[in-house]
């Protein structure tokens, strides 16, 4: 444990200490359990425990706090196998790993002051700015997880930082800035995971089959002052609109690679830079539909090039990104919910490992049954540049207010080179219990 | 019934804080119950027919004092009856008559010396020297020539014929006196037992005489007792049982009548009163009436089960007992004044004790009834019952929609209904005039019995069964030494022998015939009357010599040892009181005339005099106990209605019901009788209980929604009608156990209740909606005459014009259109902001419940409504929050977004259509949107007849989809609402799917006044096609809470 750890140790340890001594609202445990199995060869890919305890209560009138963890533990260990590289975390952030078996994190730890009309959040959190399903635009402050790939809620994937982050309104609209002086990235799986990329696009073009190590080098930048993210968003609902805006600046979650030498000769090595990102939400509704979109550019995002040599560049280009999704209260009870999210690399340079530009298409489908205790969804991410997808069905029925249980599986189609058809053999039924107590 | 605008209404609160421990109400009530049973114990009976009659009554001391001095008991008599004439002078039937008498003197409890019969007696003979005083059986066996010569000389004892021996000569008969007369019975089984042993053919032998009717009554009471309260308490639960449907159902009546009946057994028993005859007919006559207060309570109980299937057990039992309190009381009262009535009257302790016990037991069982019962409800937590499933969607069960549509016909033709009841009071009252108060002590029994066949020889082959006694006093010692004086008695004798019925008497005189014609060769009384001597001293030397000459104690129950007191003994073969009645008053008169003179007194005596006073007694205090109960009653009534009419109707009913029973016995030749005579008082009070609900229910038409008689009986008759129904059968059932009893008495007491009870809620039924549907046709006459219709129109027009303008016109206003009806709903103003907190239920088909707690804001402003639903719990959904914009402006689309705090987003959801269903409720967004108020673009609004069940001050509107756009839009074809008109609130609304068929109902449990503004505090919709139901409650409301507009915004979620 380096001296940030046991300063964020230290700082977490007396908020709970203070925690104890406060009027405690809730205490709550959440239980999950989650048993895998690959339906290629019927054998168990996931056998997984995870507890999150949370507590949430009152240190004085105006100063709410809220502490929670997470427990993973799977006995498969093969969604993180092995030891689980936290190499892109901070290191006041990285999760405690639980032998090769799992990982305990702090999830949140947090106080929210009210200051007259303001409020601020202080610890570590999850920022939410995005209200895309399946993938992110706005939601850019937090970086994520990607052991389950875009598989698991974002709620699941979303790494929390430790930030500050201050609400007021202006007018009739509410003002956020938030700073996270937390350089945590993204999360990526082992190149031996179950969901481990295959696809070249996401292996700075490396060929489907080659060999992928892991990263020998980790260039993430550390230091939470110089490095941290900064954003701002105000939000408001005008005239039937809700709308937002978005200014942020922070590290660019997702590497770009180099080759590097190193004492073992060249290695690969995972760079991260900062990024900015400006963008824009809106939502209204029409009739019985919800329309929504969001937009951004990211100016000079860092891609990475190959030569058909097998020579990796880099080049840094303008990312527009933009979805607009429609919400629909259709007949019979469905809610049917569709978005295309396209993304465009501005004037790519040659060799850029990812098409210059992604279209795809969510549709999810859900009714309930039973007065909402028993839910059946269909959820089909499908890429059109790529023409692969992937389809999940799932249904999950609540036996109590505490206690459901749920079965789903992923279904995944296509060319291993896409987004979606590179896990095209990593089809799987997961059977799900979940408890809080 | 309207929804409860005052919920904390005192009775409320009382039954609040008396439920509040439900175990230890329960718990009080058992002790209370074994604290009077223990005194069970020392129970004392007294099945002696004396305890009818005052102890100082003077026909009791008089006849106490001819046992005195004369040594008379109440005697068992064995009658040998034999089928021929002179057929018991044969060797066989006297032997067999010796040997029964020495069978019976022998016995423990019997007197050996007073045991008479031929076996014992002698006959009188002589001459002028000497004087014969010879036993009739010689000591050897009995031959031929014995015979002969016993049945000379029993032929000259006229004493001897028709008591000892039949006239006929066909039987005889042994006369037993017992030592302790409370051991009677079991002498009468040994007697019995050694009689049937002397049966042979050509030979019956019959046991009977006042010891033996005492002791087989007595041993009766014990087994009706035993069979007959059971038997009440099985039939009552079957009542109940079917009355609900429900086994669980059974327990709170059970505890009621358990409670009720020993309470008051045990208080007779601490108290020292003894259980007499009549009294084995009490607990069953607590038993019938105390689950009359459960019926009712529990009816109104689960009407509101059905109303409210959401509210808990205790606050609809708190809701039904603070509903049924009152007319349970009343009706408490009114049957307890019944028997204050008869206790007040009679003059028979019994019947008087029956009476206070009777009324002591009616407050019991109201104690129980409004103390345990509703405790003992919330403990057994009473589901729904089956018998009122379909209660609202079809306006009762089928046993309520009958006995409306009754009530209905009689108010539809109140002249026939009315018409025909009154001739049938008239041939009932011609009928009545038949009837007869009578007595017979046998009659008690059913005609098989074989101590009522015993009566019945003794009477047709003896010289009767029935003692009229006239006790002769003198004013001094050997007074009765005076020729004089006997010639009086023999003629007081011959004047006796005149009247019907008194086939023989037996006085000193006839003895003195026997001496004076034995020793004087006097004419003898087969001659000119009885022979008597002339002189004074010759009666005293017969007197001596008979003395000197035969058994000295043999004359001692004709004449006292100094010839003071004389005994004149008539033997009257009736069995009815009736028959002795002109027999008694005649001999009263010819004593009071002919007999008395200084010196010289006659008294009558014996049990056929006591019988004349005691139902003389009867007669006054019959129709004395009546008119008291009814007086009673009907200022009850008066009070209870504060009208005379509904009072006089209140017991106008149950007295063409005990009319037509009087018709009925006097028609049949059912005669009243002390224990039967009962049954009227006992039948008013109970009878009355009917008329008053059902008068409880009409009375007041012209109030709320219900304008005529018909409105009030589709309204609220069903409910009632059908309490009344069972609360009849119950009674009647009840009484009907009576029918098993040994006593014949009991049985046509238990018969004429059974009968009066059903007869009077029929009579109830029929009378009460004619007499005020008859009422309500002479107001409106009166109210066409032109002037004062004028002014009425006027007036109504005046009175709406001053409601519109003063914006509070109510329904009852009877112009009130549907449409207007749900303006007003519309209207009804809902406060600009609100914070509240809300419990919601969740249950499913099965039973199983989910609980949401949520914090719901509203606010509008600016012409949107905006509601925010947080849920508070569980933790699984915590903070989740939902928030809506309303426009008012229709033109405008809603708004809606949803916080999942899991996210961390808001986001803008669709919004739904009106009809979904609102987050796992079976609300739908509209009616969360709605407030209970009806978008009046959407219905096409008519007005309904209210319903069964409706409650008071309510109207009914039905509203029909306007078009397929918005049937399909809210998922409803239309819907019938009750509406409250004080408060504009929906009572209940009962949705139709857009296919018509039955969908949900919406019931508004509980509405509070906060801040001037109805609020609905409870709230329970059932979906009938899913089973599942939702019931809402708002724990706290709060109508100034200072809401910030960010709350209410979508930026304002997460906070």
């Amino acid at each position: 444990m380096g001296p940030r750890q046991k300063a964020a140790f230290v700082l977490v340890s007396l908020w709970a200490g203070q925690a104890v001594a406060a009027e405690v609202e809730t205490l709550q445990l959440d239980l999950s359990a989650d048993m895998g199995w690959s339906t290629r060869d019927g054998g168990s890919v996931q056998q997984e425990l995870t507890l999150e305890p949370a507590v949430e209560g009152l240190l004085t009138d105006n100063l709410d706090f809220r502490v929670s963890a997470r427990v993973r533990a799977d006995a498969r260990d093969e969604l993180e196998p092995r030891r689980p590289d936290l190499r892109t975390y901070s290191s006041f952030s990285r999760p405690a790993t639980l032998g090769t078996v799992g990982t305990a994190e702090l999830r949140d730890a947090y106080v929210d002051a009210i200051l007259g009309p303001a409020r601020m959040r202080l610890g570590k959190q999850q920022i939410v700015w995005g209200s895309l399903d399946g993938f992110k635009i706005l939601d850019a402050l937090n970086p994520q997880s990607f052991r389950e790939f875009i598989l698991d809620g974002f709620p699941d994937s979303r790494i929390g930082l430790w930030a500050a982050s201050l609400e007021w309104p202006m007018g009739a609209a509410l003002a956020q800035v938030a700073w996270a002086p937390d350089p945590t990235v993204h999360e990526l799986p082992r190149p031996d995971a179950y969901f481990a990329f295959r696809a070249p696009r996401f292996r700075f073009g490396a060929p489907i089959d080659s060999p992928a190590p892991d990263p020998a080098v980790v260039n993430r930048p550390d230091d939470a002052w110089k490095d941290g993210a900064v954003g701002a968003r105000i939000r408001g609902f005008t005239d039937g609109w809700d709308w937002s805006v978005v200014a942020l600046s922070g590290l660019n979650p997702r590497p770009y690679a180099t080759v590097e030498l190193t004492g073992d000769g060249p290695a690969l090595a995972h760079n991260y830079r900062r990024r900015e990102l400006y963008g824009f939400s809106f939502a209204r509704s029409f009739g019985n539909t919800a329309l929504r979109g969001e937009a951004a550019i990211r100016p000079d995002l860092s891609y990475n090039t190959r030569t058909e040599e097998g020579l990796l560049g880099v080049t840094r280009q303008d990312n527009i990104s933009a979805a607009l999704g429609t919400d629909i209260d259709a007949p019979g009870d469905v809610f049917l919910s569709t978005q295309l999210f396209v993304d465009h690399v501005r004037d790519p340079a040659p060799g850029l490992v990812r098409p210059e530009t992604d279209w795809i298409f969510t549709l999810f489908a859900r009714k309930m049954f039973l007065y909402q205790t028993l839910r059946t969804e269909l959820k089909w991410y499908a890429s059109l540049t790529d023409g692969d997808g992937v389809v999940r069905p799932a249904i999950s029925y609540a036996v109590s207010d505490n206690l459901s249980l749920r079965l789903g599986a992923d279904v995944f189609y296509g060319d291993g080179s896409g987004i979606f058809g590179q896990f095209a053999d990593q089809d799987r039924v997961i059977l799900g219990l979940d408890m809080t107590l | 019934m309207s929804a409860r605008t005052t919920p904390h209404s005192p009775a409320e609160a009382l039954f609040e804080k008396l439920t509040r421990r439900p175990w230890l109400a329960v718990l009080l009530g058992f002790v209370i119950t074994a604290s009077c049973a223990a005194g069970l114990p020392g129970l004392v009976k007294d099945t002696s027919v004396e305890a009818f009659i005052p102890r100082d009554h003077p026909s009791v001391t008089v006849r106490d004092r001819a046992e005195e001095i004369f040594g008379l008991r109440d005697p068992i008599i064995v009658a040998l009856v034999t089928p021929s004439r002179n057929g018991i002078y044969q060797p066989g039937a006297l032997e067999q008559l010796r040997s029964l008498h020495q069978a019976i003197a022998a016995l423990d409890n019997v007197r050996a010396d007073r045991v008479m019969s031929l076996a014992s007696e002698s006959s009188i003979s002589g001459d002028d020297v000497s004087l014969d005083i010879e036993p009739y059986f010689p000591d050897g066996p009995v031959d031929d020539d014995a015979i002969s010569s016993l049945r000379q000389r029993v032929a000259a004892m006229p004493p001897h014929v028709g008591t000892l021996v039949s006239e006929d000569g066909s039987g005889a008969m042994i006369i037993a006196e017992l030592v302790d007369e409370d051991l009677a019975s079991d002498s009468y089984e040994r007697i019995v037992g050694l009689a049937k042993q002397t049966e042979q053919p050509g030979l019956e032998v019959h046991v009977a005489g006042q010891a033996a009717v005492g002791g087989y009554l007595s041993r009766f009471i014990d087994e009706d007792a035993r069979r007959l309260q059971p038997a009440a308490i099985v039939v009552i639960i079957v009542v109940v049982f079917l009355t609900f449907l429900k086994a669980r159902a059974v327990f709170g009546p059970l505890l009621v009548i358990v409670g009720a009946a020993v309470g008051t057994v045990g208080a007779m028993a601490w108290l020292g009163t003894p259980y007499y005859a009549i009294t084995s007919a009490l607990p069953v006559v607590i038993i019938a009436i105390a689950v009359a207060d459960a019926i009712h309570i529990m009816t109104r109980f689960y009407e509101l089960r059905e109303e409210r299937p959401g509210s808990t057990t205790r606050g609809l039992v708190i809701e039904a007992m603070a509903d049924m309190w009152k007319p349970v009381t009343l009706t408490t009262l009114t049957t307890a004044a019944g028997f204050v009535g008869i206790a007040v009257a009679s003059v028979m302790p019994p019947i008087a004790l029956f009476g206070w016990y009777a009324a002591l037991g009616v407050l019991l069982a109201w104690f129980y009834s409004l103390f345990a019962l509703p405790n003992l409800m919330i403990i057994l937590k009473l589901n729904r019952s089956p018998a009122f499933a379909r209660w609202h969607r079809e306006g009762g069960d089928p046993i309520a929609r009958t006995l409306t549509r009754v009530s209905l016909a009689s108010a539809a033709h109140p002249g026939a209904a009315l018409g025909g009841m009154a001739v049938l009071a008239v041939i009932a009252a011609v009928g009545a005039s038949q009837l007869r108060i009578d007595r017979s002590l046998v009659e008690n029994f059913r005609a098989d019995e074989p101590v009522r066949i015993a009566d019945g020889v003794l009477n047709d082959t003896f010289a009767g069964s029935s003692m009229l006694d006239v006790m002769v006093t003198t004013d001094a010692p050997d007074g009765l030494l005076n020729a004089r004086r006997l010639r009086k008695m023999a003629a007081l004798q011959d004047f006796m022998e005149s009247q019907p019925f008194v086939d023989k008497t037996v006085a000193i005189t006839d003895y003195l015939d026997r001496l004076h014609v034995a020793l004087a060769g006097g004419p003898g009384e087969s001659g000119d009357g009885r022979a008597l001597p002339d002189e004074d001293n010759a009666i005293a030397q017969y007197l001596l010599m008979y003395e000197a000459s035969g058994d000295p104690t043999e004359l001692e129950e004709e004449i006292d040892l100094h010839y003071q007191h004389a005994l004149v003994r008539g033997f009257m073969t009736s069995s009815l009181s009736s028959e002795e009645r002109p027999v008694v008053a005649e001999m009263e008169r010819y004593l009071e005339e002919t007999f008395n003179e200084p010196g010289l007194t006659g008294l009558l005596s014996g049990r056929v005099n006591v019988d004349y006073h005691w139902m003389n007694r009867l007669a006054a205090s019959h129709f004395e106990s009546l008119a008291i109960s009814l007086l009673l009653i009907l200022g009850a009534s008066i009070a209870l209605f504060r009208g005379l009419l509904p009072g006089i109707v209140s017991i106008a009913p149950v007295s063409f019901a005990i009319l037509c029973i009087y018709g009925v016995m006097g028609v049949v030749g059912v005669y009243l009788e002390p224990s039967t005579s009962m049954f009227a008082a006992i039948s008013l009070g109970l009878g009355v209980d009917y008329a008053i609900h059902l008068i409880s229910r009409i009375h007041r038409v012209g109030e709320g929604n219900i304008q005529t008689v018909r409105d009030a009986i589709l309204a609220r008759f069903p409910a009632a009608n059908r309490a009344c129904f069972f609360n009849a059968l119950a009674l009647a059932a009840g009484f009907s156990v009576l029918l098993l009893s040994e006593l014949a008495t009991l049985q046509r007491f238990g018969g004429l209740i059974a009968v009066a009870a059903v007869s009077g809620f029929l009579g109830a039924l029929v009378l009460v909606p004619a007499v005020f549907a008859l009422r309500s046709r002479r107001d409106e006459a009166r109210l066409k005459t032109p002037a004062t219709g004028h002014a009425v129109v006027l007036l109504a027009f005046g009175s709406l014009a001053f409601s519109l303008a003063c914006g509070e016109v109510r329904a009852d206003d009877g112009d009130m259109s549907a449409r207007l009806v749900a303006e007003r709903v519309a209207g009804r103003p809902v406060g600009s902001a609100v914070e509240r907190e809300l419990q919601m239920t969740l249950t499913d088909r099965r039973g199983k419940t989910r609980e949401r707690g949520a914090v719901v804001l509203r606010k509008t402003a600016e012409g949107v409504r905006k509601i925010r639903f947080s849920f508070t719990s569980p933790k699984s959904i915590r903070d989740t929050t939902f928030l809506s914009h309303d426009p008012e402006d229709p033109a405008e689309d809603d708004n809606r977004w949803l916080y999942l705090p899991a996210t961390g987003k808001v986001r803008r959801i669709p919004p739904s259509d009106r009809g979904d269903y609102f987050l796992g409720t079976d609300f739908t967004y509209e009616d969360i949107d709605s407030q209970l108020k009806f978008d009046l673009d959407d219905y096409e609004f008519s007005l309904l007849q209210a319903q069964p069940g409706d409650g008071d001050n309510v109207v009914r509107i039905a509203g029909k989809a306007a078009s397929d756009a918005v049937r399909q839009e809210l998922g409803y074809g239309g819907f019938s609402a009750v509406i409250d008109t004080g408060s504009w609130m929906p009572v209940r609304i009962e949705f139709q799917d857009p296919a018509g068929q039955p969908l949900k109902t919406v019931n508004v449990l509980e509405v509070e006044q906060v801040a001037g503004i109805w609020e609905a505090r409870a709230i329970s919709v059932e979906n009938h096609q899913t089973g599942h139901s939702t019931s809402f409650r708002y724990t706290r409301i709060d109508f100034g809470a200072d809401i910030p507009d960010a709350a209410l915004t979508p930026t304002g979620l997460r906070w």
